[in-house]
């Protein structure tokens, strides 16, 4: 019954199917060969403002399909490669989505003092989840905050160098250094509607550490980044963006009954005599009464302080406030059936909504308007193998 | 009395934990190639060789770790003595890194004998088979 009327579980389970018989085929053929993949799909409606793609009419077109394929060249080196199929109903964003796309597509170097190199598109290094986010099975809700991970910095062409070291034996610290050029992806509002912008930034250094504590599965972590959006060269002096910032730090505590996980991220950008600001957080925590079943809860949210022309003073926008609840039951690691409610409040939808009054006369201080909000709720199947 | 009776409770307890660890040694034994030079390991040491976090044991010997399929009850026993973690823990780890870019797991093989014969032909190869397995022409090292 579920997959006559459900044409989102009947792609995944024939994805799903075709994926393994292939993994099989492969592993018979060669065990230099590896094939992983994940699923996550799921069905979505909105009671109102469309959120992240999921409108009043509900969605079903709403899926991240990834296949990662590897092949060890020797004992110490690979190449490995994901493609991703992602749908986000009807997001702006969705424009700037392809059919697929290869996410990853990286040469691999493994030394004997531990160290790794990744040179070409590769995972980057950020936070939590950032590796993961659309792997379904190792997220307590279908998505990564959108406060804290946004639409960009998913992988970076380049060179990333990691390596952990024992401190003793209780600390140790994971460390990763990064270089190269990523894209920028963003929902602006505008006069006509939202719009969809794709950017590209290069030059671009940054490290992460975790610093892993003696406790089990408790760590701490920090990302820096520093990055220019481009172009550039075409601009006036002038006009052209200064190198920016960004920077995210983790909490992160998972034991066999449950977790407890906090990021914070912020960023200043500045073109010109114009400065703004973002922040953006969340708290996750959750219990695993059983085996199979998890409840998670989650609190999100984002400011973003905004210069406005003189002479009327800066404004923060509370832009995002997200509140979720959700269930998940795990028939086993690999196959994960979630359902989960939010309440979103603020300024960030995909379709346009008002934002700031201006002033009219002295003393030139804008206001902003009532914030709007939706409550929108998604059932999930993730499958990974 | 029941200062006794406290004493008995504690004697029967400690036997039956020292009879679960029993069950848990027999429950698999570890073997490697002929050419590994230890004959026993620490078993945080081997945990980290099967969860890739090192490719040597603590002799400095290089290993090549091969594992039962996540089924099997023999992994069940050396998943809970060695890495502390159920398999579906275990499992969910190897997502974590598969999807993060960072390693996929050991090779995998559906019985002993399977195991057995792998071990004896790759060089610097271990493993672990049931405690009942025969163990000709493999290196069985303990855990301490």
């Amino acid at each position: 019954m579920l997959l006559k009327n459900s044409p989102v579980v009947a792609l995944a389970v024939v994805t799903v199917a075709a994926s393994m018989a292939l993994s099989t085929a492969l592993h018979a053929q060669d065990e230099r060969f590896s094939f992983h993949g994940s699923v996550n799909a799921a069905i979505a409606k909105s009671d109102g403002l469309g959120v992240f793609g999921i409108n009043k009419d509900g969605t079903s077109d709403y899926r991240a399909v990834a296949m990662l394929l590897g092949y060890q060249i020797s004992s110490k080196d690979r190449v490995v490669t994901q493609l991703l199929h992602r749908r986000i109903g009807t997001s702006p964003l969705a424009e700037t989505e392809p059919a697929v796309g290869a996410v990853w597509a990286f040469f691999e170097r493994k030394f004997d003092n531990g160290a790794t190199v990744k040179l070409g598109r590769n995972p980057l290094p950020r936070g939590i989840f950032n590796e993961v986010r659309f792997v379904g099975t190792l997220l307590p809700f279908y998505r990564v905050g959108t406060t804290v991970y946004g639409e960009t910095l998913e992988y970076i062409d380049g060179a990333v160098v990691a390596k952990s070291i024992d401190i003793n034996d209780s600390w140790s610290i994971d460390a990763s250094a990064f270089g190269g050029g990523f894209d920028i992806r963003a929902v602006l509002p505008s006069s006509t509607g939202s719009q969809a912008i794709k950017l590209r930034a290069e030059n671009s250094v940054g490290t992460q550490l975790w610093l892993n504590t003696p406790l089990e599965g408790v760590r701490f972590g920090a990302f820096v980044n520093n990055y220019e959006q481009t172009p550039r060269a075409s601009l006036p002096e002038a006009s052209r963006p200064s190198r920016t910032t960004t920077a995210l730090y983790s909490f992160d505590a998972v034991r066999e009954k449950g977790f407890a996980r906090a990021e914070y991220t912020s960023f200043d950008s500045k073109t010109g005599a114009t400065k703004s600001h973002y922040d953006g957080w969340y708290v996750l925590a959750g219990v695993k009464p059983t085996e199979k079943l998890t409840l998670a809860v989650e609190y999100s949210t984002a400011n973003n302080l905004i210069n406005l022309p003189s002479p009327v003073a800066p404004i923060t926008i509370p832009v995002s406030k997200d509140f979720a609840v959700g269930g998940a039951w795990a028939v086993n690691p690999g196959l994960v059936f979630k359902l989960e409610a939010h309440r979103q409040e603020g300024y960030a939808f995909d379709t346009p909504v008002s934002t700031i009054v201006p002033p009219t006369g002295p003393p030139f201080r804008a206001s902003l308007a009532p914030a709007a909000k939706a409550f929108y709720a998604l059932a999930s199947v993730a499958v990974s193998f | 009395m029941r200062t006794l009776k406290v004493v008995a409770f504690i004697a029967l307890a400690v036997s039956t934990l020292g009879a679960a660890r029993t069950a848990h040694a027999q429950a698999f034994k570890v073997i490697a190639h002929s050419s590994v030079t230890a004959s026993d390991v620490p078993s945080a040491a081997l945990s980290k060789v099967f969860l890739k976090q090192s490719k040597k044991l603590p002799d400095g010997t290089t290993v090549t770790p091969v594992d039962l399929t996540k089924d099997s009850d023999v992994r069940a026993a050396f998943s809970k003595a060695v890495h502390g973690r159920a398999v579906g823990a275990i499992e969910t780890f190897w997502q974590q890194q598969i999807f993060s870019g960072k390693e996929v797991p050991p090779a995998t093989k559906s019985s002993d004998a399977d195991i057995i014969a792998f071990v004896k032909s790759t060089p610097g190869a271990i493993g672990y088979v049931s405690g009942s397995a025969s163990t000709d022409g493999v290196k069985v090292i303990a855990v301490k």
